[in-house]
């Protein structure tokens, strides 16, 4: 007895679980949408090759993300299995909310989102289940669009198609923005705006530059009028003995060196001034060097 | 054996399919030939070697017709040329190279005669009349922008606006600003010639002042603030050449300045020339508007440095004799550095031996670099 009823709560659950998982399914597929096709592409987007490709632009307009793997594009009602999405490639899974482009070229042997249909041959489009029987999304677009004009969604989630300019990967919504270039292009046909405000800005923005080194450089000027203040580094060496002047120098010469080989002085400096201190103690000659920048 | 030997026979076929000799065109050929002459260009005639000679293999490496699927070609995602591609599509190697421009600049020139800033602005005006006659040829406001930008001879410049505003134009762009660079010691000396006169290419400038340690820090600072107060949009460019100048000149980050100044921008001169020239492939290079760019690019050139000799002798009109500026510095205001400023030393020479103006041309010329990354933030802020 216990153990029919063990097997009818168990049944009830498969029972749950397939449906909820149909449930699933079925939602998966009506969030995964064909949302921009473009036709004649001259000079948008490029696939892997360089090349400009019709292209089918697909939504997931889920909050979690979606695997098209399996499914199945066609532009022949009659014949839904025409081109197998791959499975196992991580690149078809669609994130939340976003898009994928798949090239309508007919050429399936440059890489899996590649149809081997050509988008051009028909003016259909469908999206099929991994079943082959369930159809997702289809759409009958015009033919012969104008170069770089595409058929989208008005947004991914409207049944509505308008034809605009495209935008792969992007929002729908932008199609019917016009871009700030465009916009300016219709207010500035000639340029002339541009030139004159740009030519402004430039020549406003070296002028700040100007009046603030002119500024500064003559303050500068004066604070470099002593060579002692324009000198970077300063040392001073004091030796003492008699006759020794020129072995003095010379040390002198030898211990800036050292001193600027070990980073002790600003590694421009490249003049060296020696001079003596007059006013150094009795019996000292003290020698300061310093390296100048030129 | 007739199984094997159709087996093999089979195989060999299905390799030459994979080589290079069953998947070319002409525009391949035509593309190889000019990676060549890039080459050519820059070991022979020493025309910009750094950069032409990256490119051109770049352009024969791109152009070597190859069967698609296996990952190999720049647009193929996943290839190793399409990872250092990104670099070049969003933008990161301009700024770098521009850190690096700042940690070798020595802006003293400028600081000492700041009205050399000017110049450069004014050999801006190539940029913009460049756009105008893009405009008036029919391409679109961004892409009339994108290749504006060649007046400025600046190369970084150049592909950090075309990725921002004409990515499918950026190959066209950034090679046609590189091989007008390389040409600036033939492009610019008649232009120079036919817009100055004997008396005007023989005047001497007073030497350049010193420039303290502690005036060139101001300079990198208040450049930083100033410019990128005004063009916000150009932090990129002019933040990363002030930040390196800042290294430089502030004395205590030598290490940094050398490795910004040295292997980093050797590094990345190697990547970006590489894969500029590997975007060439031609069927996206070889079209009508590569060559449009191309002549309009050589146009832009002629503007820019007309620009400058004739803002000279403008700004000569209220100097005082004895602090006029020789015009011949007025072509350095577009900024390719240092050939411009080398144009300028080499003409003056011509015409009096005793005439060295190379120090004084690197101010425009230097100024000419912030002026073309000033004028690409504004493009940037009106067209995107």
């Amino acid at each position: 007895m216990i153990q029919k009823k063990s097997k009818k709560i168990i049944f009830i659950l498969v029972l749950v679980m397939s449906l909820y998982a149909n449930i699933v399914h079925a939602k998966e597929i009506t969030n995964i949408r064909i949302n921009e096709i473009l036709t004649n592409n001259t000079s948008s987007y490029i696939d892997e090759y360089g090349n400009h490709s019709p292209w089918i632009e697909i939504v997931n307009t889920d909050y979690h993300a979606l695997n098209i793997g399996g499914y199945y594009l066609t532009n022949n009602i009659n014949n839904p299995k025409k081109y197998w999405i791959p499975t196992g490639d991580p690149r078809t899974v669609i994130a939340i909310r976003n898009y994928i482009l798949i090239y309508g070229n007919g050429n399936s042997d440059e890489g899996i989102f590649h149809t081997n249909f050509n988008l051009n041959e028909t003016n259909f489009l469908a999206l099929f289940s991994s079943d082959g029987k369930t159809l997702i999304d289809s759409i009958t677009f015009p033919k012969g669009l104008n170069k770089n004009i595409s058929y989208a969604r008005i947004n991914a989630d409207s049944d509505s198609w308008k034809t605009g300019k495209a935008t792969p990967l992007f929002k729908n919504e932008l199609n019917y923005k016009k871009s700030t270039g465009e916009k300016f292009k219709e207010l500035d046909p000639y340029g002339a705006g541009m030139t004159v405000i740009a030519t402004t800005v430039v020549f406003l923005a070296l002028i700040l530059l100007y009046v603030f080194f002119k500024i500064s450089g003559n303050i500068f000027k004066k604070g470099n009028e002593n060579p002692d203040k324009n000198a970077d580094i300063k040392n001073t060496i004091s030796f003492n003995g008699k006759n020794s002047d020129k072995n003095e120098i010379n040390a002198a010469i030898a211990i800036s060196i050292h001193l600027f080989e070990n980073e002790a002085h600003v590694k421009e400096s490249n003049i060296l001034t020696i001079s003596q201190n007059k006013n150094s103690a009795w019996k000292t000659k003290n020698y300061t060097t310093f390296f100048r920048k030129k | 054996m007739a199984a094997f030997a159709d087996f093999i026979l089979t195989h060999i076929i299905e390799f030459f399919h994979f080589t290079a000799f069953y998947n070319f065109t002409f525009g391949h050929i035509v593309m190889i030939v000019f990676g060549l002459i890039c080459i050519y260009l820059g070991i022979e005639k020493k025309f910009e070697p750094l950069l032409l000679i990256p490119i051109g293999v770049g352009v024969l490496i791109g152009n070597i017709p190859f069967a698609p699927g296996y990952q190999i070609g720049v647009y193929e995602t996943g290839s190793t040329l399409n990872y250092l591609y990104f670099g070049v599509i969003k933008g990161i190697y301009p700024p770098l190279i521009f850190l690096g421009i700042g940690a070798i600049t020595d802006f003293s020139a400028l600081i000492s005669n700041p009205k050399l800033i000017l110049i450069g602005a004014a050999a801006q005006f190539g940029i913009f009349a460049t756009y105008c006659i893009a405009l008036s040829l029919g391409f679109s406001a961004t892409e009339a922008g994108a290749i504006g930008i060649i007046g400025g001879a600046d190369g970084p410049t150049a592909i950090f606006l075309s990725s921002k505003l004409a990515p499918e134009l950026m190959g066209a762009i950034a090679i046609s600003a590189y091989s007008y660079m390389a040409l600036v010691p033939v492009i610019q000396p008649p232009v120079m010639r036919m817009l100055t006169t004997k008396k005007e290419r023989v005047i001497h400038m007073p030497a350049p002042r010193k420039v303290s340690k502690k005036e060139k820090v101001y300079f990198a600072l208040a450049g930083l603030l100033l410019t990128t107060f005004i063009v916000p949009t150009g932090i990129p460019l002019l933040g990363m050449l002030f930040f390196g100048n800042l290294l430089k000149e502030s004395g205590e980050t030598d290490r940094l300045a050398k490795t910004a100044g040295g292997p980093l921008i050797d590094i990345v001169t190697i990547l970006l020339g590489l894969t500029v020239g590997a975007s060439t492939q031609a069927t996206t290079f070889l079209t009508i508007k590569s060559v449009g760019i191309f002549v309009i690019g050589a146009l832009s050139f002629f503007i820019a440095t007309s620009a400058g000799i004739i803002f000279v002798k403008f700004l000569n009109i209220f100097l005082k004799e004895g602090n006029k500026i020789n015009p011949l510095i007025g072509n350095s205001g577009v900024s390719a550095v240092p050939d411009s400023a080398r144009v300028s030393q080499k003409l003056g020479l011509q015409y009096d031996s005793t005439n060295h103006l190379l120090m004084h041309a690197m101010g425009p010329n230097v100024a000419g670099v912030i002026g073309s990354a000033t004028a690409a933030g504004i493009i940037l802020s009106f067209l995107m």
